[in-house]
């Protein structure tokens, strides 16, 4: 047997794991990273998450996707099971907020194609009337000899959010919600909005909960207000936030900014069943 | 984005003919009224006017119905878009001034309450939340006002405050409505005699597609 690639492995990164030595080096040779901002995810792990994932992480954990760095620990009986009662959390501010549409390929296709086979943030393309249609959402596959491949658009609400009060630190990652999670997104967007000030003023807390659908059970996250500390952030902090704003907003209109949309495969495709997308 | 000219055209002209009928039909149940009430009429004709009269009033609620549903999911519709397109800078979000009208959206937090039969843990910790004794309650002495609790957890919401106890965060959804000022009068844009249809067509298009007072624009 040949020796195995850790390359590919996953690994568990825990907070603040920079080496001594690197602590105070001058940061250089990543400027021309900043081209492109494609800020990290905040991932749900699921029941049906890839093996190398769950040997690291539970379902119902949070992590910021690709570091594999925990935001949020799902609490659990001896035996391993989520306890009743209780979920994982975190605090975040959100910081911008724009919508993205995605054509999805099939994940019968995965391997072959791309899983994104067009994707824009222009509000007059014409997959941005197809994905709020649930009669034009779904298309076949050109050239398809089954028939039977669809494609899917769909519309994306992603919150550039910062961690608040977490030991990850305060770096910018992306919090996306569609399809299942659509409505979740949605019920954050009016929430920030009933807050009459702007969005990166306020801390809302992110709760975890399992959602029950036809085709299976997924965990989704939950915006709500906080319930045991300030819902506005400080003077300094909210000066600071707002310079992060104003560069995710050039970033945005320059075309630069990138969300890692992912085929998240447990989330159940209700949205087109529920008509929860709009 | 589609050119809603000629669907707003079409709703307008809707309007023109159904006010018609709505002022043709008061005078008729007018005139049929006084003379029910006279005894003119036979047994076997009031029966054919009474079913007649059902049917009526079944179409005009059916239709009612077709258009308040209609009317609620442009509310949301538009309140949605209207929520995202300001996300990131709520100072600039003014009311929709429209060439027919402007429209305020509000929004407000809509929550299914935990029921008394199926969740009473829930339901008497949200009631004692609100100082509500629990004897009372038993008693059928107070009930929960559903509009009266969605308007208090809409202030907590803007106050930045949690949800009361019982009340779980999934079970809460936005609740969308417009508050609209007419801009011109819908009755001054319709006839009630017919005419030149070429004319008043066009009449429509430039009162659609301009926010101009009517007085203005001749």
């Amino acid at each position: 047997m040949g020796k195995k690639d850790m390359s590919s492995e996953i690994t568990k990164i825990d907070a603040n794991t920079l080496p001594a030595f690197l602590e105070d080096e001058e940061v250089i040779g990543i400027e021309t990273l900043s081209e492109y901002v494609v800020p990290p995810r905040v991932k749900t792990v699921q029941k049906q998450a890839m093996d190398e994932l769950l040997k690291y992480f539970g379902a119902g954990d949070v992590i910021l996707s690709p570091l594999n760095a925990l935001i949020a620990e799902m609490p659990r009986d001896e035996k391993g099971r989520p306890k009743e009662g209780e979920t994982a959390s975190f605090y975040v501010v959100p910081i911008f907020f724009y919508p993205e549409w995605a054509t999805w390929n099939p994940i019968e296709l995965k391997g072959s194609e791309p899983a994104i086979k067009y994707r824009t943030v222009d509000p007059t393309d014409p997959i941005v009337a197809k994905s709020k249609n649930p009669s034009l959402r779904f298309e076949n596959v050109p050239n398809d000899s089954s028939g039977k491949l669809q494609v899917r658009h769909v519309e994306h609400l992603n919150y550039i959010v910062v961690l608040y009060g977490h030991p990850l630190g305060a770096e910018p990652c992306i919090l996306s919600f569609s399809r299942g999670e659509h409505n979740a997104g949605s019920k954050f967007a009016a929430l920030i909005r009933m807050r009459k000030a702007s969005l990166f003023g306020c801390v809302f807390k992110a709760t975890v909960n399992l959602r029950h659908g036809q085709l299976g059970d997924w965990y989704g996250i939950d915006l709500t207000n906080p319930d045991n500390r300030s819902p506005w952030v400080t003077k300094e902090e909210y000066l600071q936030f707002k310079e992060l704003h104003e560069q995710f907003a050039k970033y945005h209109k320059e075309a630069r900014l990138r969300a890692r949309l992912e085929y998240d495969s447990p989330e159940p495709d209700e949205a087109a069943t529920e008509g929860n997308e709009f | 984005m589609k050119d809603a000219t000629k669907d707003v055209k079409s709703l307008i002209q809707t309007y023109e003919r159904v006010r018609r009928v709505y002022v043709d039909t008061y005078k008729l149940l007018s005139t049929v009224r006084d003379e029910v009430r006279g005894s003119q009429y036979a047994l076997e004709d009031m029966v054919n006017v009474i079913y007649v009269l059902r049917e009526l009033s079944r179409l005009f609620n059916d239709i009612r119905k077709e258009t308040d549903g209609v009317l609620h999911i442009f509310e949301n519709v538009c309140c949605a878009m209207y929520v995202m397109l300001y996300q990131n800078s709520p100072e600039k979000s003014n009311p929709i001034r429209a060439s027919l009208a402007t429209g305020t959206p509000r929004l407000t937090v809509g929550v299914t309450l935990p029921k008394e039969r199926s969740d009473p843990e829930k339901y008497y910790e949200l009631m004692k939340y609100f100082g509500i004794p629990a004897e009372a309650l038993k008693n059928k002495l107070i009930k929960s006002h559903w509009p009266g609790i969605c308007e208090y957890v809409s202030q907590l919401a803007e106050e930045g405050k949690p949800l009361p106890p019982g009340i779980n965060p999934d079970k809460t959804y936005p609740m969308y409505s417009i508050a609209i000022r007419a801009f011109q009068q819908l009755d001054d844009l319709v006839r009630m005699e017919g005419g030149d249809d070429a004319k008043h067509d066009k009449f429509l298009t430039k009162v659609i597609t301009t926010r101009q007072r009517i007085e203005d624009q001749n």
